[in-house]
């Protein structure tokens, strides 16, 4: 197969050992860790090949949601209570009861839509990156994919092949 | 016996993306579809009937708060499973993460009632006169519900959906993309069962307690939301048994499914009875004259019938059938009691819920003596047959859609299960990673 030009390359395979081969045999070919991605059909142990775990910010998405949602619940209650003061029947101008009601709303609103935001950005969705891609992989095969591999092709085939790859795929 | 083959990873893959669309007949589909369409139109006559009677909403309350129980309960088997590791739960996830579909019907349902509730200013109730309560407040917190049950659930089916695409666009399952979605799955669960457990104490106080002048209870929240988990753990057993038979997911759905679920039902029916039994005691040795209505009301007066099947289906029942080993270890025995287990909630919250209707009205003196029992009338039973149809439909047609078994999940079960000799016997060896 032809593979002259071509950035990234991908190995399939069919047994797990084979591709924490296939990632030894790259990194000691010296391609950089975070250019080699396992694509597999269903979470693998972290770890399990070898991979070093990429790390991702999904949890600071809530966080951040939960700030905005508790600022945007002060200013509802507080800030429009201050903001036009009507003392009621010598009541306190503050009823806190219903203000970490609405608090609450406010916290897990900003919240909750951060955290789907998160998992859709740190998925990295839709995937455009144009990598090699084949469908045997939503079948149980497992991929090897070795991005930037621009001028280094043969040596990544080679290193795939020697791991025991079934097939080769470069876009 | 016919010979079964083992489970394998392609096999499954195989097998389930087949099954999309293949569940539910068409004519069921019809039949609901017709029923729904009649329950809307049933609402529709009440609502342009006016909102008093205040008493002809207590079925309709009932009906959202039995469906809130059952079908919104069960996405959190889905998360409490998740986070717990339970790898006998992984075939009955996405027959629990479906429950979520249930927010389609149950919002436009709570907010019709919102808006027949009687004037809240100067009424006891959580909000104070606080503007925008309970109407915006609570709509609000149901719309926030529905959204995050409908997000987890769209976010657990994107790599099967990805399956029948099979575009990289879709799902390549990258190792970050798998970290992100399991790791997202936990976190939106857990927001879901925070709000869960928010809108179950928004519908029993607007809904219910503040229209019972006199109602003062801490225990009635929590109360309704752990019996709603237990109704929503029931609901997941029981559409699993349904699948299981009707589905053709016998091999999907063996025992170690409905023996670890039947553990938290009897835990869940426990606790059931804590909450009954502290509410009864702090109104019986209370004895107020408040107290004693209230005993009146929802335990020994018109809805006595109500109240002693209610204890009698959720705790008594299943206490006495999943204590004994022959019935929790089996297929057949947790579904039969989680068959009791909806029954017992559906009564409970007619109970709850018809009764305070039928005291609802505008601030004055506090009652002394509950009014009769109030039956259903047509527009009644169509409302509530037409909630539950609905459900049922959107249930059946979002598994058009995804795969009754969420298929990576399953998959991971089988790559991290074998079966080991051990002595003179097979175990099953399963694997958990840190």
């Amino acid at each position: 197969m032809a593979i002259s030009g071509a950035q990234a390359i991908l190995g399939l395979f069919q047994e797990p050992e084979q591709v924490a081969q296939a990632l030894d045999a790259l990194r000691a070919a010296g391609f950089a860790s975070r250019d080699l991605k396992t694509l597999t059909d269903s979470p693998y142990p972290e770890g399990a090949f070898g991979e070093e775990p990429e790390k991702h910010r999904l949890f600071v998405f809530p966080f951040i949601g939960a700030a905005c949602g508790i600022a945007l619940g002060l200013l509802i209650t507080i800030g429009t209570q201050l903001a036009y003061p009507i003392v009621t029947g010598g009541k306190p101008l503050l009823s806190i009861p219903p203000m970490i009601n609405v608090m609450y709303e406010g916290t897990m609103l900003g919240a909750i839509m951060f955290t789907v935001a998160g998992i859709i950005f740190e998925s990295r969705l839709p995937y455009l990156t144009g990598t090699p891609y084949d469908p045997r992989i939503s079948e149980g095969y497992l991929g090897v994919l070795v991005t930037r591999a621009s001028g280094r092709l043969p040596e990544a085939e080679r290193a795939l092949r020697d791991a025991g790859a079934v097939d080769i795929v470069t876009k | 016996m016919a010979h079964v083959e083992p489970l394998t990873r392609a096999g499954t893959t195989h097998d389930l993306t087949g099954r999309v669309g293949r569940i539910g007949s068409g004519s069921a589909m019809l039949v609901l579809g017709i029923l729904a369409l009649a329950g809307l139109i049933g609402l529709i006559l009440k609502v342009m009937s006016g909102p008093v009677p205040l008493n002809k909403w207590g079925y309709t309350a009932a009906a959202l708060a039995f469906l809130l129980s059952t079908g919104q309960g069960m996405p959190v088997v889905a998360f409490a499973t998740r986070l717990a590791k339970g790898y006998w739960a992984l075939p009955l996830r996405r027959a629990a993460e479906l429950g979520a579909v249930t927010g389609l019907v149950t919002t436009p349902l709570f907010i019709v009632l919102l808006f027949q509730l009687p004037d809240f200013f100067g009424r006891p109730s959580i909000w104070f006169d606080w503007p925008g309560g309970p109407v915006l407040w609570d709509s609000v917190a149901m719309i926030l519900l529905t959204f995050t049950g409908l997000a987890m659930l769209f976010v657990s089916s994107r790599p099967d959906r990805a399956l029948s695409t099979q575009q990289a666009s879709d799902w390549p399952g990258t190792g970050r993309q798998w970290d992100v979605l399991t790791a997202g799955l936990v976190v939106l669960g857990a927001f879901y069962l925070m709000m869960l457990v928010f809108v179950h104490m928004y519908v029993v106080s607007d809904l219910g307690m503040s229209l019972v002048l006199g109602w003062r209870s801490a225990i009635i929240p929590p109360y309704h939301a752990v019996s709603g988990l237990q109704a929503g753990l029931a609901t997941t057993l029981l559409v699993c048994g349904a699948l299981r038979r009707f589905g053709g997911l016998r091999r999907y759905f063996g025992l170690d499914v409905f023996w670890g679920a039947s553990k938290l039902l009897l835990g869940l029916s426990l606790l059931f009875f804590y909450f009954t039994w502290s509410e009864l005691l702090t109104n019986w040795y209370g004895r107020t004259a408040d107290e004693q209505f209230l005993l009146d009301l929802f335990m020994f007066g018109p809805y006595t019938a109500l109240f002693i099947s209610s204890v009698l289906l959720n705790f008594a029942l299943p206490l006495a059938l999943l204590i004994w080993n022959p019935i929790r270890v089996s297929v057949r025995g947790p579904i039969f009691v989680a068959g009791l287990i909806l029954l017992g909630n559906l009564i409970d919250r007619l109970r709850i819920f018809v009764a305070s209707w039928s005291v609802a009205g505008p601030l004055g003196p506090h009652r002394t003596f509950a009014p009769p029992a109030q039956y259903p009338d047509a527009l009644d039973l169509l409302v509530f047959v037409g909630a539950v149809s609905a459900v049922t439909f959107l249930y059946l047609l979002a598994l058009r859609f995804v795969p009754p078994i969420a298929i990576w999940e399953f998959k991971t079960g089988l790559l991290l299960t074998a079966e080991r000799p051990y002595l003179k016997t097979e175990v099953a060896v399963v694997a958990k990673p840190q």
